[in-house]
């Protein structure tokens, strides 16, 4: 589903992010990215929608290559994917509808489908209700709730979240980690950075801690200190 | 490809009427460029109708030597003739030329007592091209049976350089401001959609390839070009309307261009430049915007 191969990341402005990086996440897995504010957490994100290229190694996704794409492929790569990120990422003068159906206008879906697939969505995201607002009239746990709307309403295999819950008060979050939850079991893939550790303790869920740029510890059921073998990232949080 | 240009055609629309601030400024900077552009291309016009209609009067008279018989007066008519850059000649006689300068001094003196009429035979002679006055006038020198030529030489080289002047002048003035209207209505527009950039930056994550976000701004920048455009051409066709004829009452020797002859030609190039900006301006900028890599960490 995703694999990673020797990845290392330079950006332009010559600060390395990513140190060979290797991972394999299969289908259907939900995987908590843990590690501190600039840890590179965000980077293995943005390399999988592609936002940023990896320096040297491979990644696939979906069994593609996505390494070698080409600049007018990407697109089609994001489809296939949700992003979810901490500060939503809505078009502001769009409303709650807008912005979900906007997912699917790209791809060129008739209306009707739009209709159905959006409202089904919002349903999912408890949403109903709030079809003609503007995102700067609902509350920040609304606004999310659009964003995941808007990740899933292509059906992805794969949903990436950067800080789902960074902006958000603790029962929002514990309603989005649901919902992300309750996709996870209709089979898509989730990956989420985050730095919240009442919902990592919670879910005992596989567990990535990067610590800066490296992947230090890889736990099955993890927590976000992880118990046994607790790495320089963790000792250095405990602090 | 049907579903997507009514799709932009409900982007646009609905993005117009959420972006009003946005959209008015674009629309009035336009109208006011336009109106500034418009005006100036009727006044330059209108200059060189005048400028023209002056020199245009300008003539050569070719005073024929007296004794000439007719014989020889008709083989410097044909050589008249076959002379390039001559539009029309007209042959005056003496006769008349008498009874010309008796009407124009008609209320000054008398001149019925003069015995014997002093006047010679003469050609006017009007040229293509103003400006060749002075080569066909030299040429004309030569030919036998010529006692005199005369255009006026002083005024109207004078004339005719002040008419070069009002043309390129009015080029140059119109030109400074057809580049001046592109530069700051695309910068205007630029704007607009710099305050959207964000928008463009989603757009991308969630999968739009660049043709399809690109679209929905080129037709907004098309549709604000064509509105701002077009309330000009209304406003120059309303203000010109009322103010001609008051110019014509109080300066009758001022003949203007009738405003529908320039009407046609000033909307559609007013209408063009509109257009081709907006769309231009917003595809400059979207373009960068879509190329725009923002690095977080």
């Amino acid at each position: 589903m995703i694999e990673m191969h020797g990845i290392n990341l330079v950006y332009p402005n010559g600060v390395q992010a990513l140190f060979d990086i290797n991972l394999y996440v299969e289908k259907g897995e939900f995987v908590f990215l843990v590690g501190t504010t600039g840890s590179g957490k965000s980077s293995l994100l943005k390399l999988i929608y592609r936002e940023v290229v990896p320096t040297s190694g491979d990644i696939y996704v979906n069994d593609r290559d996505i390494t070698d794409m080409k600049r007018r492929e990407v697109p089609y790569l994001r489809r296939r994917l949700g992003v979810v990120f901490q500060d939503f990422k809505l078009i502001p003068h769009k409303t709650v509808y807008e912005n979900v159906a906007y997912a699917l206008e790209v791809t060129g879906t008739p209306r009707r489908e739009i209709r159905s697939k959006v409202s089904r969505v919002l349903e999912l995201t408890n949403l109903e209700g709030k079809n003609h607002r503007f995102p700067h009239e609902i509350s920040g746990g609304e606004q999310q709730r659009t964003s995941l709307a808007r990740a899933l309403v292509n059906s992805p295999t794969i949903l990436l979240a950067d800080e789902p819950t960074g902006n958000l008060d603790p029962e929002s979050s514990w309603e989005i980690i649901q919902i992300f939850d309750e996709i996870n079991k209709g089979g898509t893939t989730i990956l989420v950075a985050t730095h919240n550790r009442e919902i990592v303790d919670m879910m005992r869920k596989r567990v990535i801690v990067v610590t800066k740029g490296r992947i230090s510890v890889d736990q099955e059921k993890g927590l976000y200190f992880p118990v046994n073998g607790c790495s320089q990232a963790c000792e250095e949080e405990n602090k | 490809m049907i579903h997507n240009i009514s799709y932009f055609i409900r982007e646009v629309i609905i993005n117009l009427r959420r972006n009003v601030l946005m959209s008015m400024a674009s629309i009035s900077t336009v109208m006011i460029l336009s109106l500034i552009l418009g005006f100036f291309i009727i006044i330059v016009v209108n200059l060189n109708y005048w400028s023209e209609n002056i020199v245009r009067q300008l003539q050569i008279v070719v005073y024929i030597s007296d004794g000439m018989n007719e014989k020889q007066i008709g083989i410097l008519k044909s050589s008249l003739d076959t002379t390039p850059h001559i539009d029309r000649i007209k042959f005056i006689s003496r006769d008349e030329a008498l009874k010309l300068m008796k009407e124009r001094l008609k209320n000054q003196f008398e001149i019925s007592d003069i015995g014997k009429n002093p006047l010679p035979n003469s050609f006017e002679v009007v040229v293509t091209e103003p400006d060749k006055i002075p080569k066909v006038a030299a040429m004309i020198k030569t030919y036998p049976g010529v006692e005199k030529v005369r255009y006026g030489e002083k005024i109207a080289g004078k004339l005719l350089v002040i008419n070069r002047a009002v043309h390129w002048i009015g080029i140059i003035i119109i030109l400074a401001l057809f580049l001046s209207t592109m530069f700051i209505v695309s910068n205007t527009i630029r704007l607009t959609v710099f305050a959207r950039r964000r928008e463009i930056a989603v757009m991308q994550l969630v999968g739009a390839a660049n043709w399809f976000i690109r679209w929905p701004f080129i037709m907004e920048g098309i549709l604000q070009g064509f509105l701002g455009a077009l309330i000009s051409i209304l406003l120059i066709r309303i203000i010109y309307s009322y103010f001609m004829p008051k110019i014509e009452t109080a300066l009758p020797f001022l003949t203007l261009v009738s405003f529908n002859s320039l009407f046609t030609a000033v909307s559609l190039i007013i209408l063009c430049t509109g257009i081709f900006v907006g769309a231009t301006g917003s595809l400059i900028s979207v373009n960068r915007f879509l190329r725009f890599k923002q690095i977080h960490f």
